[in-house]
């Protein structure tokens, strides 16, 4: 299943699919190791900000990026 | 004869640079500011047989694209200066993100040496690394270090002169996979070197949409429409780039770093599970600042009595050793430049236990998870998280404020705090504000003395919105920041980080307030030494008929001026000026002032030009006049408009009841 990173629960795993946004914008989020095909992982959960482990970093994200990055959620075993 | 050694040291944020650079530098450096710009440039020596190396400390980068100063300063550093060796910091435990950057230095300089720090942490995560494959397979020197214990320092030092000697390092050339072709073709249309850059690093860097690179070779090229077709076949270029070195990082690791099946949980992760969570970390962070702003300022006013006494006891020496002058220089030099000297050096303690505790949360790491607590409410300020610290503590001082904006990255966000910074009211002028309150509305003191906070904080808003909107052109940069693993701050680095600080706020905060305190010295006893018929009060006269329609009279005008150089000091140039103080200049000034013309006054003296040791540190740390004036000028202009709108609706209002 797809999702955008910020509708991740905690603790779920995926894979980064795309980044929606403007060049500068996916090459800053590369530089620092979120590129497509990388395992992704959404460490905590705050009212905006996340923190995910990605290329062994913790990595925080304000609201906004991770609204554009789009992640392929391993399969759990409850879905809705 | 010495040979000298250039030495660049590069490095991602957060991998121990500044502590590989204070470990091999110690007191032998100096900081100052990269030429016009608002970073910090350290650099540092060291003196080693007949070699002197000399350590230039580049901006912590992820990477050389222009997307920030700090990428364009290293570059630019690494192509004009040509240092004879580039020492890369890495952190050892996250070397496949670490080398991103090593792929790009690799395209710009061959002499580069890996300083691999942090192996205490690799071996913690239970990470295998076989070096001498990595040096094998990179072609390069690998210095294995744990740099915060002291070890690989000298074998650091050793291998600089040694690669300085033989010069014949031919290390690996990055592959970009499937981009290789496009890579070479435009490299076949561009000359050997755009100005000082290699032709292969400026063909990457064209696919990587880099602005600068863009603008440069479309001035100094004729091909540009080939090439331009070229990097505009793809829109994905510039994420493809950045992919292939990821492989070409992965293929270099195949083999040298293994990492465990299932991978060691952390006590970073463990302590993080609480320290960023939303209800537990807000409520760490709230107990951590309060008690930090808490022990700050009462630590320093253990200090700051004995020494102002001694500050003082110097003064009078002073004073009896310029007997020999005539009365005016004498006293121009002890009241004046002496007095000014005296409060920036009174600033001393509360610089010493601020930094103390900014450096010990900088070391440990906590400062990166308190600005991502505290981004949501900053954000609502319209502010990045990293400016809850520098404002928090402005509440006590603006001065050590303004300092410890440099934690921000981003020169515009930290210049944009620096201005809204004073807006926040420190102890002094909140105790100016108390007098006026006290005297016109004792009854209601308290909750007016609330609306101050609240007027500061709708100030610091619309200044944000509107400085950035207007001045610096950009919007808000989202939160994006690495959460360093918790660390054991190492005794000596904290030392240096304090010492340096305090240092160059002595000197060039000291310079800048002598002259100003000197200043404001001679126009109030220019041209007899009564305040009455000085200079100072001619120029508050002179703003007569624009403070008049605020019901301020010369009096009031007088002591604002001379509250820039104290805030605290309106409150004296009043009782100078009406021969009385306390409840007895309450009284006239109840006879002389509306009520609404004081609160006003409360308010204007509240968000008016930050006061002259805050307009030094201002100065000090934007390296800028046109900074300061512009932040000096901005709060006089914003107080006098915001002052001006407030007075008119409180008297339409009155005028209703």
């Amino acid at each position: 299943m797809i999702k955008k990173l910020i509708e991740m629960e905690k603790g779920e795993k995926g894979k980064v699919v795309s980044i929606i946004g403007g060049k500068g914008k996916i090459l800053r989020l590369a530089e620092l190791g979120i590129t497509p095909g990388e395992e992704i992982f959404l460490f905590q959960k705050s009212l905006g900000p996340v923190i995910v482990k990605i290329k062994d970093t913790n990595l925080a994200l304000g609201k906004g990026l991770a609204e554009s990055i789009l992640v392929e959620v391993e399969n759990h075993e409850k879905e809705d | 004869m010495r040979k000298k050694i250039k030495v660049a040291l590069a490095g991602n944020p957060n991998v121990g640079k500044s502590t590989v650079f204070n470990q091999l530098t110690g007191l032998n450096q100096h900081t100052g500011n990269w030429p016009g710009k608002t970073v910090e440039k350290k650099i540092g020596y060291i003196e080693k047989d007949d070699y002197l190396i000399e350590i230039v400390d580049l901006p912590g980068t992820y990477s050389l694209t222009a997307q920030s100063l700090e990428e364009l300063i290293a570059r630019e550093f690494i192509v004009e200066e040509k240092p004879d060796i580039i020492v890369l910091v890495l952190d050892a435990s996250l070397l496949e993100r670490n080398l991103y950057l090593l792929s790009q230095i690799l395209e710009l300089h061959n002499n580069v040496i890996l300083a691999l720090n942090m192996m205490d942490i690799l071996e913690s995560k239970k990470y295998k690394l076989d070096i001498k494959m990595l040096e094998e397979k990179l072609k390069l020197p690998v210095i294995p270090m744990i740099a915060s214990k002291g070890k690989g320092l000298n074998e650091l030092i050793e291998k600089i002169i040694e690669i300085y000697e033989k010069d014949n390092i031919h290390p690996t050339k990055v592959k970009y996979s499937n981009l290789d072709e496009t890579i070479k073709k435009i490299e076949e249309l561009l000359p050997e070197k755009v100005q000082e850059y290699p032709k292969r690093w400026v063909a990457v860097k064209l696919l990587e949409n880099d602005p600068i690179m863009i603008e440069l070779c479309k001035k100094e090229l004729k091909d540009w429409s080939k090439i331009q077709e070229l990097i505009e076949k793809r829109e994905d270029n510039p994420v493809r780039i950045a992919t292939a070195r990821y492989e070409w990082i992965k293929e270099i690791l195949n083999g040298v770093l293994e990492k465990p099946k299932k991978q060691a949980i952390l006590w970073t992760d463990k302590i993080d599970e609480y320290v960023t969570h939303p209800v537990w970390g807000l409520i760490i962070a709230l107990i951590l600042v309060v008690t930090i702003f808490y022990l700050t300022f009462s630590l320093n006013n253990l200090i700051s009595d004995p020494l102002e006494n001694l500050l003082d006891i110097i003064g009078k020496k002073l004073s009896i050793l310029l007997t020999f002058l005539p009365e005016f220089p004498r006293r121009l030099i002890t009241e004046g430049v002496w007095q000014g000297v005296a409060t920036i050096l009174s600033f001393t303690p509360l610089i010493t236990i601020f930094f103390f505790f900014l450096a010990i949360l900088e070391d440990t790491g906590y400062l990166a998870r308190l600005a991502f607590i505290t981004d949501r409410i900053m954000h609502s300020l319209g502010l990045h998280g990293k400016s809850f610290l520098p404002l928090v503590i402005s509440f006590g001082c603006n001065v050590p404020g303004v300092m410890a904006t440099r934690t921000l990255e981003d020169e515009k966000d930290r210049i944009l705090l620096i201005i809204i910074d004073s807006f926040i009211p420190c102890v002094p002028r909140i105790l100016v504000a108390s007098f006026f309150l006290g005297v016109f509305f004792p009854k209601y003191a308290f909750l007016l003395l609330i609306t101050l906070y609240i007027i500061s904080f709708i100030s610091i808003y619309i200044s944000g919105k509107l400085l950035r909107k207007k001045v610096f052109k950009t919007s808000m940069n989202p939160l994006l920041m690495e959460l360093p693993i918790y660390k054991i701050p190492n005794p000596k680095i904290v030392l240096l980080y304090i010492w340096d600080k305090l240092k160059s706020f002595l000197l060039r905060a000291g310079t800048v307030m002598a002259f100003l305190s000197g200043l404001t010295w001679i126009l109030a006893n220019i041209p007899s030494g009564n305040i009455e018929n000085s200079l100072l009060s001619q120029i508050g006269k002179l703003f007569l008929p624009l403070v008049s329609p605020l019901g301020f009279n010369w009096q009031l005008t007088t002591a604002l001026i001379s509250g820039f150089v104290a805030k605290e000091a309106s409150l004296s140039t009043l009782s100078a000026i009406y021969g009385h103080s306390g409840n007895e200049l309450g009284n006239i000034l109840l006879k002389d002032l509306s009520p609404i013309t004081a609160y006003s006054f409360v308010i204007f003296q509240l968000l008016y030009i930050p006061c002259a040791a805050t307009v030094a540190t201002i100065y000090k740390e934007t390296n800028s006049i046109k900074w300061t004036a512009f932040a000096i000028f901005y709060s006089l202009i914003y107080a006098y408009t915001f002052t001006f709108v407030l007075y008119y609706i409180l008297v339409f209002f009155s005028s209703l009841l």
